[in-house]
């Protein structure tokens, strides 16, 4: 991990609908780190990634990608949305179909996807393990597999930073676990940087090397121990909470007081 | 109204017979290599109308071509040129809405072909001295088709070909995942009104035959048999191939035979494969 930032941002913000989304805030992503964002539903965390891929564009704020503005630097940047299930059930596309998606570009536009896009998405599907399900129609597969097709999609274009949106929404923990280990692995392996958004308190606070708790604004942006320590999860989520931890330093989950109301994440 | 058919002939002769009888006609060769060329053509595109869920929006842009055949007639235009550029212009509307325009797609689209056909009623009864066939507009006829059509149908199906063939795997991916294309740096916008605009075409050169009522039939029938039943996109555009060109040859002879608009009958021979497709489909599941 360097001390080189690969985003940027300063005092952004971002209206959406006449609601505002992200207030103000300012953070960095470093090289080569793996960085966790938290925060409630409705707390900016997707709309954050957008902005970085160029998708939304801010009212105000300066925001870098690779030193460029955002949507300049898509060559270099991998993302896996949450979920595209709600389109795909008998889209007639095969898994490797899909993954071939990720060598899109402008610059191969009026061209047929060559050998080198074939090897390349077989290499990326080797690399999280679903080579063997390469034919099969992209909407048979089981929510952990699409999951790891479309990180697949999003590695095979070779990028240097991956951003990935509640990637395991609706996949079954013990495919979970399987999930996060194997995001590690590639991480390790294809030295590149990770920003992941997750609800899951006790899977990014004990993988990440930062941690951004962001509910519109940015409530705490540094080591995951410093969540812990200062009650700071709570505060993001705007209301009393505890952790249920495992064992001394694992925690599992956030749980509104008794008497308080409200959901857990 | 459709065509005549020579009373009497079919039944003392043989089907061959009867074939070349029928394709003695000039009206009838005209008809068949436009509705060829038109089956292909309606066919290629429903592919992306069934992916992207668009078969409202070629509703939309096919009923919207009466108004601008209409402004055509009443300026002293040739028709299927104004309703081209009126079609084209709609289109681009369409897509300008569906970004976010102030008003939702739905109504947008709503409130567009309804102006358009009203314009198009307006029109025509202002266009003085200007007799048409309405029937024939609205449902299709074999005996519209000109030599002129036939040839304007076959430019735009190389037209249309060139652009599916060189956009193939954008218009794909616009229609699996419109973020996704966005984020690898395609201009969707582009995509989608290019799509669009290939919609627009192709609903213009099939009126003649199909009829702007039922030209928005072959826009979405051949694409959904073929995704019924064929497992990638590969084979839904072959299918939806096929079975457009099956329908369209079909639906003529029907129309030749029994007098039909040919419209009519090309989507009921389409309907009856879309039927038989599901049952197909449904006992193979």
């Amino acid at each position: 991990m360097s001390d080189i930032n690969l985003v940027q941002v300063e005092g952004l913000t971002v209206i959406l609908g006449g609601r505002v989304a992200l207030d103000d805030i300012t953070l960095n992503i470093r090289a080569g780190s793996f960085t966790g964002i938290l925060g409630p539903n409705g707390a900016g965390k997707s709309t954050l990634l957008k902005v970085l891929l160029g998708l939304i564009h801010p009212q105000r704020g300066s925001v870098l990608v690779f030193g460029h503005k955002p949507g300049d630097s898509h060559g270099l940047i991998g993302y896996v949305p949450q979920s595209i299930s709600g389109l795909v059930g008998d889209f007639p596309v095969s898994a490797l179909d899909v993954v071939m998606m990720g060598r899109l570009g402008p610059d191969k536009i009026g061209r047929r996807y060559g050998n080198a896009d074939r090897a390349a998405s077989m290499e990326a599907m080797e690399a999280v393990g679903i080579e063997g399900k390469a034919q099969n129609r992209f909407g048979s597969l089981s929510g952990g597999e699409r999951q790891k097709a479309l990180i697949a999609r999003a590695l095979c274009a070779g990028p240097k930073l991956l951003l990935l949106d509640e990637p395991t929404t609706g996949v079954d923990p013990v495919a979970q676990d399987d999930f996060y280990a194997m995001l590690t692995r590639l991480k390790d392996a294809n030295k590149i940087t990770i920003a992941l958004v997750s609800h899951d308190v006790g899977v990014i606070t004990s993988m990440v090397d930062d941690l951004i708790c962001l509910n519109q604004k940015v409530f705490l942006h540094g080591p995951p121990e410093e969540a812990l320590k200062d009650g700071m999860i709570g505060k993001t989520y705007g209301s009393r909470t505890e952790i249920v931890m495992h064992g001394h330093d694992v925690p599992h989950r956030h749980l509104p007081i008794h008497g308080e109301g409200g959901g857990n994440d | 109204m459709g065509t005549m058919c020579p009373t009497g002939i079919f039944p003392s002769m043989g089907r061959a017979a009867a074939m070349i009888e029928m394709m003695s006609h000039g009206f009838m060769q005209r008809a068949l290599a436009a509705g060829l060329i038109i089956g292909a053509l309606c066919a290629m595109v429903s592919v992306f109308v069934v992916l992207k869920r668009l078969s409202f929006i070629g509703s939309g842009i096919s009923h919207s071509a009466f108004g601008g055949m209409a402004l055509g007639a009443l300026f002293g235009i040739n028709p299927t040129l104004s309703a081209m550029v009126y079609c084209v212009a709609v289109a681009l509307l369409i897509g300008w809405l569906s970004r976010g325009g102030g008003v939702s797609e739905d109504v947008g689209i709503g409130v567009v072909f309804a102006t358009s056909m009203a314009i198009g009623v307006v029109a025509l009864g202002y266009a003085e001295g200007y007799t048409v066939d309405l029937f024939s507009y609205l449902f299709g006829s074999i005996l519209a088709v000109s030599r002129a059509d036939v040839i304007l149908a076959g430019i735009t199906l190389a037209l249309v070909s060139a652009t599916v063939f060189l956009l193939f795997k954008e218009l794909l991916a616009y229609c699996f995942d419109e973020e996704w294309a966005r984020v690898r740096g395609i201009n969707t916008r582009l995509v989608q009104d290019t799509l669009l605009v290939l919609l627009a075409v192709t609903v213009v050169v099939s009126i003649k035959l199909l009829g702007i009522i039922l030209v928005a039939a072959l826009l979405v029938i051949p694409g959904a048999i073929g995704r019924g039943v064929a497992d990638n996109y590969r084979g839904q555009m072959a299918v939806s191939i096929m079975s457009a060109l099956v329908s369209v040859l079909a639906g003529l002879f029907i129309s030749y035979r029994f007098d039909v608009a040919s419209g009519a009958a090309v989507t009921l021979v389409a309907a009856l494969l879309f039927v038989l497709s599901v049952a197909w489909a449904r006992g193979r599941t």
